[in-house]
Protein backbone atom coordinates (compact mmCIF):
# COMPACT_ATOMS: atom_id res chain seq x y z
CA UNK A 1 0.00 0.00 0.00
CA UNK A 2 2.86 2.26 0.71
CA UNK A 3 3.74 2.28 -2.88
CA UNK A 4 0.78 5.19 -3.58
CA UNK A 5 3.09 8.15 -5.01
CA UNK A 6 -0.59 10.24 -5.62
CA UNK A 7 -1.24 12.74 -3.18
CA UNK A 8 2.32 12.17 -1.79
CA UNK A 9 4.55 15.16 -0.58
CA UNK A 10 8.07 14.67 -1.54
CA UNK A 11 10.45 17.91 0.29
CA UNK A 12 13.60 19.15 -0.97
CA UNK A 13 14.78 22.74 -1.71
CA UNK A 14 14.17 23.35 -5.65
CA UNK A 15 13.60 25.65 -7.78
CA UNK A 16 9.87 23.96 -8.27
CA UNK A 17 9.05 23.42 -4.71
CA UNK A 18 9.28 27.31 -4.83
CA UNK A 19 7.12 28.00 -7.47
CA UNK A 20 3.53 29.18 -6.62
CA UNK A 21 1.25 26.48 -6.69
CA UNK A 22 -0.80 28.04 -8.99
CA UNK A 23 1.46 28.63 -11.42
CA UNK A 24 2.80 24.31 -11.23
CA UNK A 25 -1.18 24.00 -11.09
CA UNK A 26 -1.50 26.11 -14.71
CA UNK A 27 1.66 24.75 -16.33
CA UNK A 28 0.99 21.22 -15.87
CA UNK A 29 -2.84 21.86 -17.07
CA UNK A 30 -1.99 23.67 -20.06
CA UNK A 31 0.92 20.90 -20.80
CA UNK A 32 -1.89 18.29 -20.72
CA UNK A 33 -3.60 20.56 -23.24
CA UNK A 34 -0.22 21.02 -25.89
CA UNK A 35 0.07 17.23 -25.31
CA UNK A 36 -2.65 16.83 -27.09
CA UNK A 37 -1.91 19.11 -29.95
CA UNK A 38 1.02 17.18 -30.94
CA UNK A 39 1.24 15.09 -33.96
CA UNK A 40 5.00 13.73 -34.14
CA UNK A 41 7.66 12.54 -32.53
CA UNK A 42 9.44 15.43 -32.43
CA UNK A 43 6.76 16.87 -30.84
CA UNK A 44 6.93 14.35 -27.65
CA UNK A 45 10.89 15.19 -27.70
CA UNK A 46 10.24 18.59 -26.79
CA UNK A 47 7.41 17.54 -24.14
CA UNK A 48 9.90 14.90 -22.90
CA UNK A 49 12.86 17.57 -22.69
CA UNK A 50 10.64 19.46 -20.67
CA UNK A 51 9.72 16.80 -18.21
CA UNK A 52 13.36 16.06 -17.71
CA UNK A 53 14.22 19.37 -16.79
CA UNK A 54 10.88 19.74 -14.89
CA UNK A 55 12.40 16.21 -13.13
CA UNK A 56 16.34 17.99 -12.43
CA UNK A 57 14.61 21.26 -11.06
CA UNK A 58 12.57 19.86 -8.83
CA UNK A 59 15.23 17.54 -7.26
CA UNK A 60 12.23 14.89 -6.57
CA UNK A 61 14.43 10.70 -7.56
CA UNK A 62 13.37 9.66 -11.03
CA UNK A 63 12.37 6.51 -8.72
CA UNK A 64 9.26 8.32 -7.23
CA UNK A 65 8.18 9.36 -10.79
CA UNK A 66 8.57 5.97 -12.20
CA UNK A 67 6.96 4.10 -9.24
CA UNK A 68 3.87 6.94 -9.93
CA UNK A 69 3.84 5.28 -13.18
CA UNK A 70 3.23 1.69 -11.56
CA UNK A 71 -0.12 2.20 -11.30
CA UNK A 72 -1.11 3.14 -14.77
CA UNK A 73 0.54 0.76 -16.60
CA UNK A 74 -2.60 -1.53 -16.96
CA UNK A 75 -4.39 1.14 -18.75
CA UNK A 76 -1.33 1.82 -21.08
CA UNK A 77 -0.46 -1.63 -21.98
CA UNK A 78 -4.14 -1.94 -22.62
CA UNK A 79 -4.22 0.92 -24.98
CA UNK A 80 -1.53 0.17 -26.96
CA UNK A 81 -3.14 -3.08 -27.18
CA UNK A 82 -6.28 -2.05 -28.38
CA UNK A 83 -4.87 0.61 -30.57
CA UNK A 84 -2.29 -2.07 -32.51
CA UNK A 85 -5.19 -4.58 -33.17
CA UNK A 86 -7.79 -2.13 -34.07
CA UNK A 87 -6.08 0.64 -35.87
CA UNK A 88 -6.34 -0.31 -39.94
CA UNK A 89 -3.89 0.86 -42.40
CA UNK A 90 -1.79 0.34 -45.48
CA UNK A 91 1.34 -0.94 -44.80
CA UNK A 92 0.35 -4.30 -43.07
CA UNK A 93 2.91 -5.49 -40.27
CA UNK A 94 1.66 -8.71 -39.65
CA UNK A 95 -1.32 -10.89 -40.39
CA UNK A 96 -2.58 -14.56 -38.62
CA UNK A 97 -6.21 -15.08 -39.39
CA UNK A 98 -8.16 -12.17 -38.21
CA UNK A 99 -5.44 -10.59 -36.20
CA UNK A 100 -3.88 -7.85 -38.83
CA UNK A 101 -1.53 -5.34 -37.77
CA UNK A 102 -0.57 -2.31 -39.52
CA UNK A 103 2.68 0.30 -39.34
CA UNK A 104 0.13 2.79 -38.56
CA UNK A 105 -1.44 1.16 -35.56
CA UNK A 106 1.92 0.60 -34.37
CA UNK A 107 2.86 3.98 -34.09
CA UNK A 108 -0.09 5.27 -33.33
CA UNK A 109 0.03 3.06 -30.32
CA UNK A 110 3.33 4.12 -29.35
CA UNK A 111 2.08 8.09 -29.47
CA UNK A 112 -0.82 6.82 -27.12
CA UNK A 113 1.39 5.03 -24.94
CA UNK A 114 3.89 7.99 -24.95
CA UNK A 115 1.17 10.50 -24.23
CA UNK A 116 -0.26 8.55 -20.91
CA UNK A 117 3.22 8.48 -19.45
CA UNK A 118 3.66 11.77 -20.29
CA UNK A 119 0.88 12.87 -19.01
CA UNK A 120 0.98 10.91 -15.50
CA UNK A 121 4.84 11.81 -14.89
CA UNK A 122 4.25 15.59 -15.22
CA UNK A 123 1.54 15.46 -12.66
CA UNK A 124 3.28 13.53 -10.37
CA UNK A 125 5.89 16.14 -10.62
CA UNK A 126 2.97 18.70 -9.24
CA UNK A 127 1.63 16.58 -6.63
CA UNK A 128 5.00 15.60 -5.49
CA UNK A 129 6.53 18.99 -5.33
CA UNK A 130 3.54 20.71 -3.65
CA UNK A 131 2.12 20.16 -0.60
CA UNK A 132 -1.61 19.10 -0.24
CA UNK A 133 -2.18 22.69 1.55
CA UNK A 134 -0.86 24.35 -1.04
CA UNK A 135 -2.21 22.29 -3.68
CA UNK A 136 -5.83 23.29 -2.61
CA UNK A 137 -4.92 26.82 -1.50
CA UNK A 138 -3.83 27.13 -5.65
CA UNK A 139 -7.00 25.24 -6.65
CA UNK A 140 -9.35 27.52 -5.02
CA UNK A 141 -7.44 30.82 -5.90
CA UNK A 142 -7.63 29.48 -9.58
CA UNK A 143 -11.08 28.44 -9.35
CA UNK A 144 -12.47 31.92 -8.01
CA UNK A 145 -11.50 33.19 -11.17
CA UNK A 146 -13.69 30.72 -13.36
CA UNK A 147 -17.26 32.60 -13.52
CA UNK A 148 -19.44 29.32 -13.12
CA UNK A 149 -17.25 27.46 -10.33
CA UNK A 150 -16.23 30.94 -8.48
CA UNK A 151 -19.46 29.40 -5.93
CA UNK A 152 -18.41 26.41 -4.89
CA UNK A 153 -14.18 27.36 -5.36
CA UNK A 154 -14.13 27.40 -1.27
CA UNK A 155 -16.16 23.36 -0.68
CA UNK A 156 -14.66 21.76 -3.47
CA UNK A 157 -11.17 23.09 -2.76
CA UNK A 158 -12.36 21.95 1.17
CA UNK A 159 -13.51 18.59 0.02
CA UNK A 160 -10.32 17.87 -1.89
CA UNK A 161 -7.61 18.59 1.24
CA UNK A 162 -10.04 16.26 3.37
CA UNK A 163 -9.99 13.87 1.01
CA UNK A 164 -5.97 14.22 0.13
CA UNK A 165 -5.49 14.80 3.86
CA UNK A 166 -7.14 11.40 4.88
CA UNK A 167 -5.44 9.35 2.03
CA UNK A 168 -2.41 8.55 4.41
CA UNK A 169 -4.51 8.17 7.57
CA UNK A 170 -6.33 5.77 6.01
CA UNK A 171 -3.29 3.65 4.49
CA UNK A 172 -1.92 3.81 7.68
CA UNK A 173 -5.11 1.98 9.07
CA UNK A 174 -5.17 -0.49 5.99
CA UNK A 175 -1.76 -1.24 7.19
CA UNK A 176 -2.87 -1.80 10.23
CA UNK A 177 -6.09 -4.03 10.07
CA UNK A 178 -4.15 -5.85 7.57
CA UNK A 179 -1.41 -6.80 9.75
CA UNK A 180 -3.69 -7.45 12.80
CA UNK A 181 -5.72 -9.72 10.23
CA UNK A 182 -2.48 -11.38 8.58
CA UNK A 183 -1.73 -11.77 12.67
CA UNK A 184 -4.68 -14.35 12.57
CA UNK A 185 -3.75 -16.31 9.43
CA UNK A 186 -5.52 -14.16 6.95
CA UNK A 187 -3.82 -15.27 3.86
CA UNK A 188 -4.25 -12.23 0.95
CA UNK A 189 -1.95 -13.70 -1.74
CA UNK A 190 -2.94 -17.11 -2.86
CA UNK A 191 -5.95 -18.57 -4.57
CA UNK A 192 -7.55 -17.41 -7.52
CA UNK A 193 -9.51 -13.80 -7.93
CA UNK A 194 -12.69 -14.29 -6.34
CA UNK A 195 -10.91 -16.38 -3.53
CA UNK A 196 -8.28 -13.04 -3.04
CA UNK A 197 -11.72 -10.90 -3.66
CA UNK A 198 -13.00 -12.05 -0.21
CA UNK A 199 -9.99 -12.48 1.37
CA UNK A 200 -10.16 -8.50 1.24
CA UNK A 201 -13.68 -8.64 3.17
CA UNK A 202 -11.80 -8.38 6.68
CA UNK A 203 -9.93 -5.57 6.01
CA UNK A 204 -12.40 -3.51 3.61
CA UNK A 205 -15.31 -3.70 6.14
CA UNK A 206 -13.46 -2.49 9.33
CA UNK A 207 -11.88 -0.18 7.13
CA UNK A 208 -15.57 1.18 5.98
CA UNK A 209 -16.43 0.84 9.53
CA UNK A 210 -13.97 3.38 10.32
CA UNK A 211 -13.58 5.87 7.62
CA UNK A 212 -17.30 6.74 8.38
CA UNK A 213 -16.82 7.30 11.60
CA UNK A 214 -13.51 9.39 10.93
CA UNK A 215 -15.78 11.31 8.94
CA UNK A 216 -19.00 11.88 11.41
CA UNK A 217 -16.16 12.50 14.04
CA UNK A 218 -14.70 15.23 11.72
CA UNK A 219 -17.50 17.11 10.53
CA UNK A 220 -18.67 17.17 14.34
CA UNK A 221 -15.23 18.68 15.05
CA UNK A 222 -15.58 21.47 12.32
CA UNK A 223 -19.04 22.26 12.80
CA UNK A 224 -17.92 22.92 17.17
CA UNK A 225 -15.81 24.96 15.67
CA UNK A 226 -18.43 27.15 13.75
CA UNK A 227 -17.07 25.86 10.50
CA UNK A 228 -20.05 27.19 7.94
CA UNK A 229 -17.62 27.28 4.28
CA UNK A 230 -15.68 29.97 2.49
CA UNK A 231 -17.76 33.12 3.17
CA UNK A 232 -15.75 35.82 5.26
CA UNK A 233 -12.90 33.63 5.57
CA UNK A 234 -9.41 34.67 5.63
CA UNK A 235 -6.17 32.97 5.31
CA UNK A 236 -2.80 32.43 7.25
CA UNK A 237 -0.81 32.13 4.41
CA UNK A 238 -1.33 34.76 1.23
CA UNK A 239 -0.25 33.20 -1.92
CA UNK A 240 2.46 35.42 -4.11
CA UNK A 241 3.95 35.17 -7.05
CA UNK A 242 7.71 35.68 -7.45
CA UNK A 243 10.22 36.34 -10.41
CA UNK A 244 11.08 32.81 -10.15
CA UNK A 245 7.09 31.85 -11.64
CA UNK A 246 7.72 34.16 -14.55
CA UNK A 247 10.58 32.37 -15.44
CA UNK A 248 8.34 29.46 -15.31
CA UNK A 249 5.74 30.33 -17.52
CA UNK A 250 8.28 31.58 -20.15
CA UNK A 251 10.25 28.41 -20.78
CA UNK A 252 7.32 26.38 -20.24
CA UNK A 253 5.82 28.69 -22.90
CA UNK A 254 8.67 27.77 -24.96
CA UNK A 255 8.12 23.91 -24.75
CA UNK A 256 4.44 24.65 -25.91
CA UNK A 257 5.46 26.54 -28.51
CA UNK A 258 7.66 23.94 -30.01
CA UNK A 259 4.84 20.79 -28.99
CA UNK A 260 2.30 23.09 -31.22
CA UNK A 261 4.92 23.72 -33.99
CA UNK A 262 5.29 20.46 -34.48
CA UNK A 263 2.29 20.00 -35.81
CA UNK A 264 3.84 21.59 -38.80
CA UNK A 265 6.99 19.74 -39.37
CA UNK A 266 6.75 17.52 -41.92
CA UNK A 267 8.01 14.40 -40.77
CA UNK A 268 7.67 10.91 -42.40
CA UNK A 269 6.27 9.73 -38.88
CA UNK B 1 7.87 -21.93 23.99
CA UNK B 2 10.69 -19.54 24.33
CA UNK B 3 12.29 -16.42 21.84
CA UNK B 4 15.38 -15.35 21.58
CA UNK B 5 16.21 -12.30 19.90
CA UNK B 6 19.84 -11.49 18.58
CA UNK B 7 21.10 -8.34 16.92
CA UNK B 8 18.01 -7.34 15.41
CA UNK B 9 17.50 -4.03 13.66
CA UNK B 10 15.11 -2.38 11.67
CA UNK B 11 15.16 0.92 8.92
CA UNK B 12 12.24 2.17 7.85
CA UNK B 13 12.52 3.50 4.44
CA UNK B 14 16.04 2.54 3.81
CA UNK B 15 17.90 4.87 1.41
CA UNK B 16 15.75 7.89 1.11
CA UNK B 17 15.26 10.94 2.88
CA UNK B 18 12.30 9.26 5.11
CA UNK B 19 15.14 6.79 6.46
CA UNK B 20 14.59 5.69 9.99
CA UNK B 21 16.16 3.63 12.36
CA UNK B 22 13.05 2.08 14.26
CA UNK B 23 14.88 -0.28 16.80
CA UNK B 24 18.82 -0.91 16.72
CA UNK B 25 20.96 -4.08 17.68
CA UNK B 26 18.31 -5.65 20.20
CA UNK B 27 19.04 -8.69 22.10
CA UNK B 28 17.07 -10.68 24.30
CA UNK B 29 15.97 -14.18 25.67
CA UNK B 30 12.18 -14.71 26.34
CA UNK B 31 11.32 -17.96 28.38
CA UNK B 32 7.96 -20.33 28.95
CA UNK B 33 5.51 -18.81 31.04
CA UNK B 34 7.23 -15.81 31.36
CA UNK B 35 5.41 -12.61 31.99
CA UNK B 36 7.30 -9.72 30.68
CA UNK B 37 6.30 -5.76 30.46
CA UNK B 38 7.46 -3.90 27.54
CA UNK B 39 7.84 -0.14 28.38
CA UNK B 40 9.07 3.21 26.44
CA UNK B 41 8.69 6.61 25.60
CA UNK B 42 6.22 6.57 22.45
CA UNK B 43 8.40 6.45 19.34
CA UNK B 44 11.31 4.32 20.93
CA UNK B 45 10.06 1.07 19.28
CA UNK B 46 8.28 -0.84 21.21
CA UNK B 47 5.49 -1.46 18.41
CA UNK B 48 8.15 -1.96 15.62
CA UNK B 49 9.74 -5.09 17.76
CA UNK B 50 6.44 -6.82 18.06
CA UNK B 51 5.76 -6.98 14.46
CA UNK B 52 9.04 -8.51 14.28
CA UNK B 53 8.02 -11.26 16.68
CA UNK B 54 5.37 -13.11 14.28
CA UNK B 55 6.95 -12.19 11.20
CA UNK B 56 5.03 -9.02 10.24
CA UNK B 57 8.06 -7.09 8.97
CA UNK B 58 11.03 -9.04 8.53
CA UNK B 59 14.61 -7.64 9.74
CA UNK B 60 16.93 -5.41 8.42
CA UNK B 61 19.51 -6.97 10.28
CA UNK B 62 19.49 -10.00 13.05
CA UNK B 63 17.18 -12.79 14.13
CA UNK B 64 14.29 -14.06 15.69
CA UNK B 65 14.35 -17.66 17.18
CA UNK B 66 11.07 -18.96 18.32
CA UNK B 67 11.48 -22.57 19.88
CA UNK B 68 14.64 -22.81 18.25
CA UNK B 69 13.88 -21.88 14.65
CA UNK B 70 14.31 -18.78 13.03
CA UNK B 71 11.06 -17.41 11.70
CA UNK B 72 11.94 -15.59 8.91
CA UNK B 73 13.80 -19.06 7.60
CA UNK B 74 12.47 -21.99 8.83
CA UNK B 75 8.24 -21.34 9.53
CA UNK B 76 5.94 -20.63 6.70
CA UNK B 77 3.43 -17.15 8.06
CA UNK B 78 1.12 -19.42 8.97
CA UNK B 79 3.45 -21.58 11.76
CA UNK B 80 4.26 -18.24 13.27
CA UNK B 81 0.90 -17.40 13.69
CA UNK B 82 -0.22 -20.49 15.26
CA UNK B 83 2.38 -19.84 18.10
CA UNK B 84 2.74 -16.38 18.61
CA UNK B 85 -0.41 -14.37 18.77
CA UNK B 86 -0.28 -10.24 18.38
CA UNK B 87 -3.46 -8.25 19.81
CA UNK B 88 -2.91 -4.96 18.49
CA UNK B 89 -3.63 -1.56 19.87
CA UNK B 90 -7.82 -1.15 19.71
CA UNK B 91 -7.63 -4.35 18.44
CA UNK B 92 -11.56 -3.91 18.04
CA UNK B 93 -11.29 -2.23 14.91
CA UNK B 94 -10.59 -5.46 13.22
CA UNK B 95 -13.40 -6.87 13.23
CA UNK B 96 -15.69 -7.38 10.78
CA UNK B 97 -17.87 -10.75 10.52
CA UNK B 98 -21.82 -10.67 11.13
CA UNK B 99 -21.37 -12.53 14.16
CA UNK B 100 -19.06 -12.96 17.14
CA UNK B 101 -18.66 -16.84 16.66
CA UNK B 102 -17.51 -16.43 13.56
CA UNK B 103 -15.23 -13.27 13.95
CA UNK B 104 -13.49 -15.29 16.81
CA UNK B 105 -13.57 -18.41 14.42
CA UNK B 106 -11.66 -16.69 11.81
CA UNK B 107 -8.38 -17.29 13.24
CA UNK B 108 -8.52 -20.91 13.81
CA UNK B 109 -10.32 -21.57 10.76
CA UNK B 110 -7.07 -19.87 8.99
CA UNK B 111 -4.67 -21.88 10.43
CA UNK B 112 -6.43 -24.99 10.17
CA UNK B 113 -8.55 -25.79 12.94
CA UNK B 114 -11.30 -28.64 12.29
CA UNK B 115 -14.99 -27.95 12.87
CA UNK B 116 -15.30 -29.51 16.22
CA UNK B 117 -11.61 -28.15 17.42
CA UNK B 118 -13.37 -24.04 15.83
CA UNK B 119 -16.20 -24.87 18.30
CA UNK B 120 -14.23 -25.90 21.55
CA UNK B 121 -11.75 -23.19 21.14
CA UNK B 122 -13.97 -20.62 20.21
CA UNK B 123 -16.41 -21.04 23.66
CA UNK B 124 -13.17 -21.49 25.63
CA UNK B 125 -11.70 -17.92 24.73
CA UNK B 126 -15.14 -16.28 24.98
CA UNK B 127 -14.72 -17.14 28.14
CA UNK B 128 -11.99 -17.37 29.30
CA UNK B 129 -12.28 -13.16 28.14
CA UNK B 130 -15.30 -13.17 30.52
CA UNK B 131 -18.23 -13.27 27.91
CA UNK B 132 -21.09 -15.33 28.17
CA UNK B 133 -20.68 -17.36 25.13
CA UNK B 134 -23.98 -18.68 24.77
CA UNK B 135 -25.44 -14.60 25.04
CA UNK B 136 -22.52 -13.29 22.40
CA UNK B 137 -22.06 -16.20 19.98
CA UNK B 138 -24.87 -14.67 17.48
CA UNK B 139 -24.82 -10.77 18.33
CA UNK B 140 -22.88 -8.35 15.55
CA UNK B 141 -19.69 -7.91 17.23
CA UNK B 142 -20.30 -4.04 15.94
CA UNK B 143 -23.65 -4.20 18.70
CA UNK B 144 -21.22 -4.33 21.37
CA UNK B 145 -20.11 -1.64 23.63
CA UNK B 146 -16.66 -0.87 23.60
CA UNK B 147 -14.77 -2.94 26.30
CA UNK B 148 -16.97 -5.89 24.87
CA UNK B 149 -15.35 -5.50 21.80
CA UNK B 150 -12.28 -5.40 23.17
CA UNK B 151 -12.86 -8.78 24.46
CA UNK B 152 -14.32 -10.10 21.95
CA UNK B 153 -11.51 -9.46 19.72
CA UNK B 154 -8.31 -10.51 22.24
CA UNK B 155 -10.97 -13.63 22.42
CA UNK B 156 -10.30 -13.65 18.53
CA UNK B 157 -6.25 -13.90 19.00
CA UNK B 158 -6.97 -16.34 21.73
CA UNK B 159 -8.90 -18.61 19.67
CA UNK B 160 -5.76 -19.87 17.58
CA UNK B 161 -4.14 -20.75 20.77
CA UNK B 162 -0.58 -19.26 21.08
CA UNK B 163 1.67 -20.24 23.48
CA UNK B 164 3.30 -16.89 23.34
CA UNK B 165 0.96 -13.92 23.53
CA UNK B 166 1.99 -10.32 22.77
CA UNK B 167 -0.49 -7.35 23.81
CA UNK B 168 0.02 -3.73 22.91
CA UNK B 169 -1.72 -1.58 24.69
CA UNK B 170 -4.12 -4.08 25.51
CA UNK B 171 -6.81 -2.09 28.35
CA UNK B 172 -5.70 1.57 26.88
CA UNK B 173 -9.09 3.89 26.34
CA UNK B 174 -11.53 1.76 28.93
CA UNK B 175 -12.79 2.86 31.84
CA UNK B 176 -10.75 1.55 35.30
CA UNK B 177 -13.20 -1.40 35.94
CA UNK B 178 -12.38 -2.85 32.50
CA UNK B 179 -8.81 -2.23 32.85
CA UNK B 180 -8.03 -3.85 35.67
CA UNK B 181 -10.50 -6.83 34.33
CA UNK B 182 -9.04 -7.36 31.08
CA UNK B 183 -5.42 -7.30 32.79
CA UNK B 184 -6.96 -9.87 35.10
CA UNK B 185 -7.57 -12.30 32.49
CA UNK B 186 -4.77 -11.68 31.19
CA UNK B 187 -2.52 -12.67 34.42
CA UNK B 188 -5.31 -15.45 34.24
CA UNK B 189 -3.66 -16.32 31.18
CA UNK B 190 0.00 -16.86 32.17
CA UNK B 191 -0.14 -18.29 35.70
CA UNK B 192 -3.25 -20.66 34.81
CA UNK B 193 -2.80 -21.75 31.45
CA UNK B 194 0.92 -20.96 31.25
CA UNK B 195 0.58 -18.92 28.18
CA UNK B 196 4.20 -16.88 27.81
CA UNK B 197 2.88 -12.87 27.69
CA UNK B 198 4.50 -10.22 26.46
CA UNK B 199 2.56 -6.56 27.34
CA UNK B 200 3.63 -3.70 25.76
CA UNK B 201 2.07 -0.36 28.33
CA UNK B 202 2.46 3.20 28.83
CA UNK B 203 0.82 2.48 32.42
CA UNK B 204 3.31 2.03 34.64
CA UNK B 205 1.38 0.63 37.68
CA UNK B 206 0.07 -2.54 35.06
CA UNK B 207 3.29 -3.29 34.49
CA UNK B 208 4.51 -3.17 37.69
CA UNK B 209 1.52 -5.32 39.37
CA UNK B 210 1.79 -7.94 36.92
CA UNK B 211 4.66 -8.20 34.98
CA UNK B 212 7.69 -10.62 36.13
CA UNK B 213 10.40 -8.96 34.49
CA UNK B 214 10.40 -5.38 32.76
CA UNK B 215 11.74 -4.64 29.36
CA UNK B 216 12.67 -0.84 28.93
CA UNK B 217 13.20 0.83 25.77
CA UNK B 218 14.72 4.56 24.47
CA UNK B 219 15.08 5.77 21.29
CA UNK B 220 15.06 2.35 19.70
CA UNK B 221 17.40 0.46 22.13
CA UNK B 222 16.40 -2.19 24.85
CA UNK B 223 17.96 -0.06 27.94
CA UNK B 224 16.96 -2.44 30.16
CA UNK B 225 15.73 -5.89 31.21
CA UNK B 226 15.22 -6.99 34.92
CA UNK B 227 12.81 -7.62 37.33
CA UNK B 228 10.53 -4.66 38.25
CA UNK B 229 11.96 -4.06 41.44
CA UNK B 230 15.32 -3.41 40.04
CA UNK B 231 13.67 -1.15 36.99
CA UNK B 232 11.72 0.80 39.21
CA UNK B 233 14.69 1.58 41.95
CA UNK B 234 16.04 4.22 39.90
CA UNK B 235 13.30 6.88 38.73
CA UNK B 236 15.79 9.32 37.97
CA UNK B 237 17.10 7.28 35.08
CA UNK B 238 13.35 6.58 33.69
CA UNK B 239 12.24 10.01 34.11
CA UNK B 240 15.39 10.90 32.13
CA UNK B 241 14.10 8.60 29.02
CA UNK B 242 10.45 10.06 29.28
CA UNK B 243 9.05 7.73 31.89
CA UNK B 244 8.03 7.36 35.72
CA UNK B 245 7.73 5.13 38.50
CA UNK B 246 4.43 3.64 39.24
CA UNK B 247 1.96 5.47 41.23
CA UNK B 248 1.95 3.23 44.27
CA UNK B 249 5.78 3.92 44.78
CA UNK B 250 5.57 7.79 43.75
CA UNK B 251 3.41 7.90 47.23
CA UNK B 252 5.79 5.98 49.47
CA UNK B 253 9.00 8.14 48.21
CA UNK B 254 6.64 11.43 48.80
CA UNK B 255 5.94 9.94 52.00
CA UNK B 256 9.58 8.88 53.06
CA UNK B 257 10.99 12.78 51.37
CA UNK B 258 8.30 14.17 54.04
CA UNK B 259 10.48 11.96 56.92
CA UNK B 260 8.02 9.31 57.46
CA UNK B 261 10.02 5.49 57.32
CA UNK B 262 8.51 3.15 54.77
CA UNK B 263 10.09 0.86 52.08
CA UNK B 264 10.74 2.65 49.00
CA UNK B 265 11.70 -0.46 47.34
CA UNK B 266 8.14 -1.73 47.18
CA UNK B 267 6.54 -0.96 43.57
CA UNK B 268 3.06 -2.60 43.07
CA UNK B 269 -0.20 -1.03 44.09
CA UNK B 270 -1.41 -3.28 46.67
CA UNK B 271 2.23 -3.78 48.04
CA UNK B 272 2.35 0.13 48.44
CA UNK B 273 -1.23 0.60 49.68
CA UNK B 274 -0.53 -2.20 52.38
CA UNK B 275 2.61 -0.25 53.85
CA UNK B 276 1.06 2.88 54.00
CA UNK B 277 -1.94 1.36 55.61
CA UNK B 278 1.10 -0.07 58.17
CA UNK B 279 2.65 3.62 58.60
CA UNK B 280 -0.83 4.71 59.61
CA UNK B 281 -1.68 2.18 61.59
CA UNK B 282 -4.96 1.34 59.69
CA UNK B 283 -6.20 -2.14 59.87
CA UNK B 284 -5.70 -4.33 56.56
Amino acid sequence: MSEMTIGQYYPADSFVHKLDPRTKIMITLLYIVFIFTVKSFVGYIAAFVFLVLAITMSKIPVSYIIKGLKPIMFIVSLTIIINILWTKGENLLFSLGFIKIYMEGVIVAAKMGIRLMLLVSTTSIMTLSTSTIDLTDGMEMLMRKVPLLKRSAHDVSMMMSIALRFIPTLQEETDRIMKAQKSRGADFDSGNIIAKAKAMLPILIPLFVSAFQRAGELAMAMEARCYQGGEGRTRMKQLSYTKLDGIAYAVAFVFYALMFASRFVNLPF
Amino acid sequence: MSIEVRNLSHVYSLGTVFEHTAIDDINFDVGPRDFIGIIGHTGCGKSTLIQHLNGLLKPTKGTVVVNGKDINKDYPMKEIVKRVGIVFQYPEYQLFEETVYKDVAFGPKNIGFSEEEIEKTVRESIELVGLDFDEVKDQSPFDLSGGQKRRVAIAGVLAMKPQILILDEPASGLDPMGRSEILGYIHKLNKEVGICILLVSHNMDDVADYADKVMVFSKGKLVMYAPPKEVFADVNFLEGIGLTAPDGKKVLLALKERGIDVDTTLFRTKDAIEEILRVVGGKK
